[in-house]
């Protein structure tokens, strides 16, 4: 089974600056794939615009993870979460595939990080 | 420079009154006006949830007195809170105020205030999360609180027996005054461990190794040296606390707003699998 997850992590949530070289770090640890991408969200002198935004296009850090193995899954998910905590919201994980959501929602429970 | 006393008891002419009279006695002495609410004399109903504060940006629509409360707070320069201690904590209606307290957090209509706590309680030992309240509710909204006492006394209108009482609640009315009048918030009470709420609760986070302030999300490590315990908080951490204007501005932003259209894009799954339990023990 394939197992895809997309963590969400909006400005200020993540402990740490997300970087491309400690999520390759992870990724070659673990063999699976690992993606970044940094999104920029609609910005008002006022800050920014997140009313009646999709919530893929606001602005966000995500990190997403692609294997077909739930033990790699797990174990690369906890090194993520060791390091920047988990993702927030409820909708942090949208995008992710249905199992790959909840072998995430059960690590993040686990490790938590504001907990 | 006016001043409002609110008092959290139900009890008229308690000891929460009295002190926060006491209180504003030594602001009036300062030259402030003062004025003072019974904050259980108001109908402040429960937050109903529906987030219309959040997403239309405005005051909340229940129709009671809490916007008249926080309308008269922010007509005010400095604010003294006088609640007693009931189990633990402070009395239901500061609950009632937090969680009532949306409209003025976003609108920050209060932010820049200056405040003062006076906690009158019975037995020693059980005011444990008596601050923990009043700072979620004064910090969340912007408030300096400047000084936070606890009482110890306990029968109906004892408070003028004990002379201490009386010099330490005159003198918070004074040290607001001064902190409005000099522009200087710098906390003046007894130091706790949290560097931004001066109280003593501390949480050991899950990985068991990082402890944190639990109303100001300040994280840090313990210490134990000669048997004594310290808690090493950085300066990052610090300025990250819960209560920042960006920390709050980002909550609203990030973590609520976005929430509608999550709310939009499960309507039919969350219609569909809610009705089993909407069917269940329905009184027919």
């Amino acid at each position: 089974m394939q197992y895809r997850v997309k963590l969400r992590y909006y400005p200020g949530d993540a402990l740490q600056a997300i970087r491309k070289e400690d999520l390759q770090t992870i990724a070659a640890k673990w063999s699976l794939q690992v993606n970044l991408e940094n999104i920029e969200g609609e910005m008002t002198p006022k800050g920014e615009k997140t009313l009646d935004k999709n919530i893929e296009s606001i602005s966000q850090t995500v990190i997403s993870l692609e294997t077909d193995s739930e033990d790699i899954l797990k174990n690369s998910l906890r090194d993520v979460i060791r390091r920047y905590r988990s993702p927030r919201t409820v909708f942090s994980l949208w995008g992710s595939s249905q199992e790959g959501e909840k072998v995430a929602w059960r690590v993040i429970e686990e490790l938590d990080g504001w907990w | 420079m006016k001043i409002l006393g609110l008092v959290g008891s139900v009890r008229k002419s308690g000891n929460s009154e009295i002190l926060t009279k006491e209180a504003l006695m030594g602001a009036e002495e300062e030259g402030a006006q003062v004025e003072i609410l019974r904050l259980t004399d108001y109908r402040v109903e429960p937050c109903t949830g529906c987030a219309a504060c959040l997403l239309q940006e405005r005051d909340c629509v229940i129709k009671d007195d809490a916007n008249f409360i926080f309308a008269k707070m922010a007509e005010s320069d400095g604010i003294i809170v006088g609640v007693p201690c009931y189990i633990l904590e402070a009395t239901a209606i500061v609950k009632q105020l937090i969680d009532r307290g949306f409209a003025p957090m976003q609108q920050n209509t209060l932010r820049g205030k200056v405040g003062g706590v006076i906690v009158p309680y019975a037995t020693r030992g059980w005011t444990q999360n008596a601050f923990q309240q009043t700072n979620t509710w004064m910090l969340a909204m912007g408030i300096h609180v400047v000084d936070q006492l606890l009482i110890h006394v306990q029968g109906l209108s004892e408070a003028p027996l004990i002379q201490d009482a009386l010099e330490k609640s005159r003198n918070l009315g004074k040290q607001v005054v001064r902190a409005i009048q000099t522009g200087d918030t710098s906390f003046q009470g007894e130091e706790g461990i949290c560097p931004i709420c001066h109280d003593r609760n501390i949480r050991i986070l899950k990985d068991m190794e990082t402890v944190e302030c639990p109303v100001c999300a300040v994280r840090g490590s313990l210490k134990i040296e000669d048997g004594k315990i310290s808690v090493v908080f950085t300066p990052e951490a610090i300025a990250r606390h819960r209560w920042t204007v960006e920390n709050l501005q980002r909550h609203f932003s990030y973590h609520l707003k976005p929430s509608k259209d999550f709310f939009i894009k499960t309507k039919e799954q969350r219609k569909e699998m809610a009705q089993k339990y909407k069917d269940y023990l329905k009184k027919s």
